[in-house]
C-alpha cells in the first residue's frame, strides 16, 4: 500500500502540466547507453534552459502509456529491435498525434546495417514516407544553439536522418551515439572519448542533443520572421 | 333703310331752306344727320370670368432638381405665382394637386404642397378633375409627364400642359437586390442589384463607395433583357456598421436615383495574435501548431527558452536566442494585436506590472486576452495585481495542484456547445491545475468532474478575457481522434470567441432591411451545429405577429419567405431549441414601406404631355416658353357704343323734328 502511494506521488509529480520528460523506450535488446548520460543531459537542460525537466528518466515499454509522453527516446545497440505489429501501430498513432521519436544508434554493429533497419522500421510506421537526410540548415539546427554540427560519440555520418510529416520531423535518427557524449564517471569526468574529433566533437554533440529536445517542444518556432533577422545577424559575427 | 333715312334727311333740309333757316330746324337737321350717320365708339371692358383649373403634379419625381438648380415643382409654382394677378383678374381659378390621387386645394395649400407622392396618375386624375370643373373650363397642367399609374385619357376639357423638367429625358436607376449580413476585411462578398435605364445607354459606370471612399469602379454593359448584375465587393475597413454606396454614373438627367446604399458589420479576416509562453512545453507546441495552421491568424510568438538565472557555457553568438523585446511589445506594438495569450508566463522575471497598462486599455477597447495557467503562475495574484486585474474574472491566488482530473465541457456556451458530448467517453486524465478565487460573474466553459473550474470567460469592456487553469489540455491530443478533435475545436472556438469572430454566433441572419409593401421578404438563416435542434421563426410588428415556416436548404441553412401587405418596422425573430430548451435567439429588424415607383424612373416625358394636350384641342409648352398672360389677354373684351341709337337721342331727335313740323 505504501508503495502504491509512493508510485502515485511520482506519477502525479511527473505528469503535471506540460513539462518535458525524458522517456526511454524499453525493448528486448540493449536499449540505453550509460545510465549517467541521460541524467547528465537533464541536469544540463535544467542549468542552461527554462525547460527545467524532472531529473528522473522514465523507462517504459510501448503501450498505451506512451501517450502520456510526447517525447520518446529509442536507443539500440547492435541490431534494431523487432517490434510487434501492435507496438508499431501504437507508435504510429503516437507520432501521428504529435509525438516525437529520437532514435539513437548507441554503438555500431555493422556498417549501414542499423540505418537499413531504421529505414524498414520507419516504413512500417509511415509506409508513404521515406527516411531522409535532414538538411544542415533545418530549424533543428537553430532551435537553441546555432548550427551545431552533426555529432556524437562515434562520428559515422555527417547527417541526421528523419521522417518529415506535414512539415514536422516526427522521427529523427542519429547514427553517431549522440547521448554517448554525456556519459560521465563517478568523478564527473567524461567517460567516453569522442571519435574522431575529440572534445570539440563532444561540444557539438551537447549542443545538438539540446537542440533536438528544444525542437520537439517548440517546433518551427525559430523559423518565425521575428527570429530570422536576429539569427542572420548573429551568424554574420561567426 | 339707309336710303329712307337719306330721303327723309333731304326733305327736312329742303323744308328748312324753303321756310327759313332757324335754330330749331338747324338742330333737327344735325340730329337727323347724326342718326343717319350712326357714329360709334368702343369701350374696353373685361368679359365674364371664365373658369380654369390650375393643376400641379406633386409626385416625388417633381422634387428632382433639374430646372436650373431648382426642383420641378418649385419652378411650376414660381411660374404660377408670377402670373397670379392676371389670372385672378380674368379667371375664376380652381387649384388642384395630384400624385396617385387628386385633391382640390386652396391657393395657400397649393403653394405649400411638397412633391412627395409615391406615384403619378396623370390621365386618371385629369379625368377626375375634369368632372369637377365647368364644361368650358381650361385645364393648365404643370407636370414632368412621368405617368406611371394610369392609362385613361378621356376628358372633355381642353388641356394646356406645361412640361416642367430639365430638357434631357434620359434616366437610369439602381436598386440593390441582395447583400450579405456581414463581411470580412479583404474577403469578397457578393452584391446583386438591378439597373434600369430609359434611354439607349449601352453601358454605365458603377462606382462603389465604402465609408465615403471610392472602393472600386467598373463598367456595366447592358445586354438584351439583362437588368440584374452582381459584383464582388472586397471590404477594406472593419466596423460595426460599414456603409457601402452603389452609384451608377451614366450622366443622366436625374442623379437622385443613381445610388443606393446599405450598411453591414465588417469583421477582420486576419488577426494578429501575440503568444508568449513562459517556457517550452507541450501545450505551447500544440497550441502554436494549431494557431499557425490557421491562415487567418498572423502569429507572433515568444517562448522563454532561458531564464535569467540560467548559465550557458557557450558564447552568446552561438545561441539562437533573441532578447525578449519587452519595451517594443508592451509599450509600442501591443495595440497591433487582436489577441494576447500568456501561457505559464511568470512575467515578473522580465517586466513589472506597469507594462500591462497599455494592454489593459487595449483589451477594454475590444481586444482579447487569454491567460493559460501552469506551475509558474496564478499563485500570488501576480496578474490580479496588474492593471489587468480589474477585469479578470478570477483572483489568481492559489496553488498549482499536481492532481489528475477529467474534464466536463459546458453544453450552453457557443465555444463548447457543439463539442461538449465528445468528452463523455474519454478515459484519460489530465494533470496539473491552478486553484484560484472566482471573482465575479463569468461563464465556465470547462470544469473538472469535481466541479472545479478549468476555463472561464468574461467580457472586459469591449474586449473579452479567457482564463484556462491548466496547461495540460494538450494530453487530449494524444487520447484519441475524438479528443484530439475536441482539443482543436475548443481552442479554435475559444480564440474565435475572444476575437469576436461571427463564426461563433449560434444564429446568423442575412437579408435586406427594407422592403415595399407586398414585396416578398426573404431571409437566410444559418444555425451553428443545428443537429437535434428545432428552428422557429416569427415576424413581429406593431400589433402584428406571424409564425413562418423555415425551409432547410442545406444542413444548417434555412430560408424564410413571406409577403406582408402592412407597412412599418418589423423584426424577424429566430429561436433555436434543443430538447425543448431555448438554445439561442436572435432578431433582425427590417421595415416595409409604401412602394415608391417614382424613384425608379425620374425622367420627364414631354411627348406624353404633348399627346394628351393635342387630343383635347389644347396646347403644350415647355416651361421656359410658357406665358399665362397670353391666355389672360385673349379673354379681354371691347364694347361698341352707338350714341345715335340711344333712346335719349331718339326722343330728342323726334321732339326736335316735331317742333320744326309745328312751326
Amino acid at each position: 500500500m505504501k508503495k502504491f502511494f509512493v508510485f502515485l506521488f511520482f506519477v502525479n509529480l511527473l505528469f503535471a502540466g506540460d513539462r518535458f520528460e525524458f522517456v526511454i523506450l524499453k525493448h528486448k535488446n540493449f536499449y540505453k547507453g550509460h545510465a549517467s548520460s541521460y541524467r547528465n543531459f537533464l541536469e544540463y537542460l535544467n542549468d542552461t534552459t527554462s525547460i527545467d525537466p524532472p531529473l528522473k528518466v522514465k523507462e517504459i515499454e510501448i503501450g498505451e502509456e506512451i501517450f502520456d509522453y510526447p517525447f520518446l527516446y529509442l536507443g539500440a545497440k547492435g541490431s534494431f529491435p523487432d517490434f510487434s505489429r501492435q507496438s508499431l501501430e501504437l507508435l504510429s498513432r503516437h507520432l501521428n498525434s504529435g509525438g516525437f521519436l529520437l532514435i539513437d544508434e548507441i554503438e555500431e554493429y555493422r556498417q549501414g546495417e542499423f540505418l537499413n533497419s531504421v529505414k524498414e522500421f520507419c516504413k512500417k510506421i509511415f509506409p508513404e514516407l521515406k527516411l531522409e537526410k535532414i538538411p544542415n540548415d533545418d530549424v533543428i539546427f537553430k532551435s537553441f544553439y546555432l548550427k551545431p554540427k552533426v555529432s556524437g560519440r562515434k562520428l559515422k555520418s555527417n547527417f541526421l536522418y528523419g521522417i518529415n510529416k506535414d512539415g514536422r520531423w516526427v522521427v529523427v535518427f542519429s547514427p553517431n551515439d549522440l547521448f554517448g557524449v554525456w556519459a560521465r564517471d563517478e568523478e564527473g569526468k567524461f567517460l567516453f572519448e569522442c571519435i574522431p574529433g575529440g572534445e570539440p566533437q563532444r561540444l557539438e554533440g551537447i549542443k545538438l542533443s539540446v537542440n533536438l529536445v528544444m525542437y520537439s517542444l517548440t517546433g518551427s518556432y525559430k523559423q518565425d520572421i521575428i527570429h530570422r533577422k536576429f539569427i542572420e545577424m548573429k551568424l554574420e559575427t561567426w | 333703310m339707309v336710303k329712307i333715312y337719306f330721303f327723309l334727311f333731304f326733305i327736312v333740309l329742303l323744308l328748312t331752306v324753303r321756310k327759313r333757316l332757324n335754330i330749331f330746324s338747324g338742330i333737327s337737321v344735325f340730329l337727323l344727320f347724326l342718326f343717319i350717320a350712326n357714329p360709334k365708339y368702343k369701350v374696353r371692358k373685361p368679359g365674364p370670368k371664365k373658369e380654369i383649373a390650375v393643376i400641379l403634379d406633386v409626385s416625388k419625381s417633381m422634387s428632382t432638381k433639374d430646372c436650373e438648380g431648382k426642383t420641378r415643382a418649385n419652378v411650376a409654382k414660381r411660374i404660377i405665382k408670377n402670373q397670379m394677378l392676371n389670372l385672378k383678374k380674368y379667371f375664376k381659378i380652381k387649384f388642384f394637386v395630384f400624385g396617385k390621387n387628386f385633391k382640390e386645394v386652396s391657393q395657400k395649400e397649393f403653394f405649400s404642397k411638397n412633391p412627395l407622392d409615391n406615384a403619378t396618375a396623370i390621365t386618371k386624375n385629369l379625368n377626375r378633375i375634369s368632372a369637377n370643373i365647368s364644361e368650358n373650363a381650361v385645364m393648365f397642367l404643370f407636370s414632368d409627364g412621368r405617368n406611371n399609374q394610369s392609362n385613361e385619357s378621356f376628358f372633355k376639357n381642353p388641356l394646356v400642359s406645361i412640361g416642367v423638367a430639365g430638357q434631357r429625358q434620359d434616366d437610369a436607376g439602381i436598386k440593390i437586390i441582395s447583400y450579405p449580413q456581414d463581411g470580412f476585411k479583404g474577403v469578397p462578398f457578393k452584391v446583386v442589384f438591378s439597373v434600369r435605364k430609359t434611354n439607349n445607354l449601352d453601358k454605365v459606370k458603377l462606382r462603389i463607395w465604402e465609408e465615403g471612399k471610392i472602393l472600386e469602379e467598373k463598367i456595366l454593359e447592358f445586354e438584351e433583357n439583362k437588368k440584374n448584375f452582381s459584383v464582388d465587393v472586397t471590404p477594406q475597413q472593419t466596423g460595426k456598421n460599414i456603409k457601402y454606396v452603389f452609384e451608377i454614373l451614366p450622366q443622366d438627367s436625374n442623379v437622385s436615383n443613381n445610388s443606393e446604399e446599405f450598411s453591414i458589420p465588417v469583421f477582420k479576416s486576419n488577426f494578429n495574435v501575440l503568444f508568449i509562453s513562459g517556457r517550452p512545453g507541450w501545450e505551447y507546441r500544440n497550441l502554436r501548431a494549431l494557431i499557425k495552421a490557421n491562415p487567418k491568424i498572423n502569429l507572433t510568438s515568444f517562448v522563454i527558452l532561458r531564464n535569467p538565472t540560467d548559465y550557458i557555457p557557450f558564447p552568446e553568438n552561438q545561441l539562437s536566442l533573441i532578447p525578449f523585446p519587452v519595451r517594443e511589445i508592451f509599450l509600442k506594438d501591443i495595440k497591433k494585436y487582436d489577441l494576447v495569450i500568456f501561457l505559464n508566463f511568470y512575467y515578473k522575471r522580465f517586466l513589472n506590472e506597469n507594462y500591462f497598462s497599455l494592454l489593459s486599455q487595449h483589451i477594454k477597447e475590444g481586444a482579447g486576452l487569454l491567460l493559460i495557467g501552469g506551475e509558474q503562475v496564478f499563485q500570488k495574484g501576480e496578474y490580479y495585481k496588474t492593471p489587468l486585474g480589474g477585469f479578470l474574472p478570477v483572483e489568481d491566488r492559489g496553488t498549482f495542484k499536481e492532481e489528475k482530473f477529467k474534464i466536463v465541457a459546458s453544453k450552453t456556451h457557443p465555444v463548447t456547445s457543439t463539442i461538449s458530448d465528445i468528452l463523455k467517453g474519454s478515459k484519460s486524465f489530465l494533470s496539473g491545475r491552478n486553484e484560484v478565487i472566482i471573482k465575479e460573474k463569468c461563464d465556465v466553459l470547462l470544469k473538472t468532474q469535481r466541479q472545479n473550474p478549468l476555463c472561464l470567460v468574461s467580457e472586459a469592456g469591449k474586449g473579452r478575457v479567457g482564463i484556462i487553469l491548466t496547461n495540460g489540455l494538450w494530453r487530449l491530443r494524444f487520447e484519441n481522434l475524438e479528443c484530439a478533435y475536441f482539443y482543436q475545436e475548443f481552442y479554435r472556438n475559444l480564440i474565435a470567441w475572444l476575437l469576436k469572430s461571427p463564426i461563433m454566433e449560434e444564429i446568423s441572419i442575412s437579408g435586406r432591411r427594407d422592403y415595399y409593401s407586398g414585396e416578398e421578404i426573404f431571409f437566410t438563416i444559418k444555425v451553428k451545429g443545428f443537429e437535434n435542434k428545432k428552428v422557429y421563426t416569427e415576424i413581429h410588428g406593431n400589433n402584428f405577429k406571424e409564425a413562418l415556416n423555415p425551409v432547410m436548404k442545406e444542413p444548417g441553412i434555412f430560408e424564410v419567405r413571406e409577403r406582408i401587405s402592412r407597412q412599418g418596422v418589423f423584426k424577424l425573430v429566430v429561436k433555436v431549441f434543443e430538447k425543448k430548451l431555448l438554445k439561442a435567439k436572435k432578431s433582425f429588424n427590417f421595415k416595409i414601406e409604401k412602394e415608391n415607383i417614382e424613384k425608379a424612373d425620374l425622367s420627364p416625358d414631354f411627348d406624353f404631355l404633348k399627346k394628351i394636350s393635342l387630343e383635347t384641342g389644347g396646347k403644350y409648352f415647355y416651361w421656359k416658353d410658357f406665358d399665362i398672360g397670353e391666355f389672360a389677354r385673349a379673354e379681354v373684351f371691347a364694347r361698341e357704343i352707338f350714341p345715335a341709337r340711344s333712346p335719349y337721342f331718339l326722343v330728342l331727335m323726334i321732339l326736335s323734328l316735331g317742333l320744326v313740323w309745328l312751326k
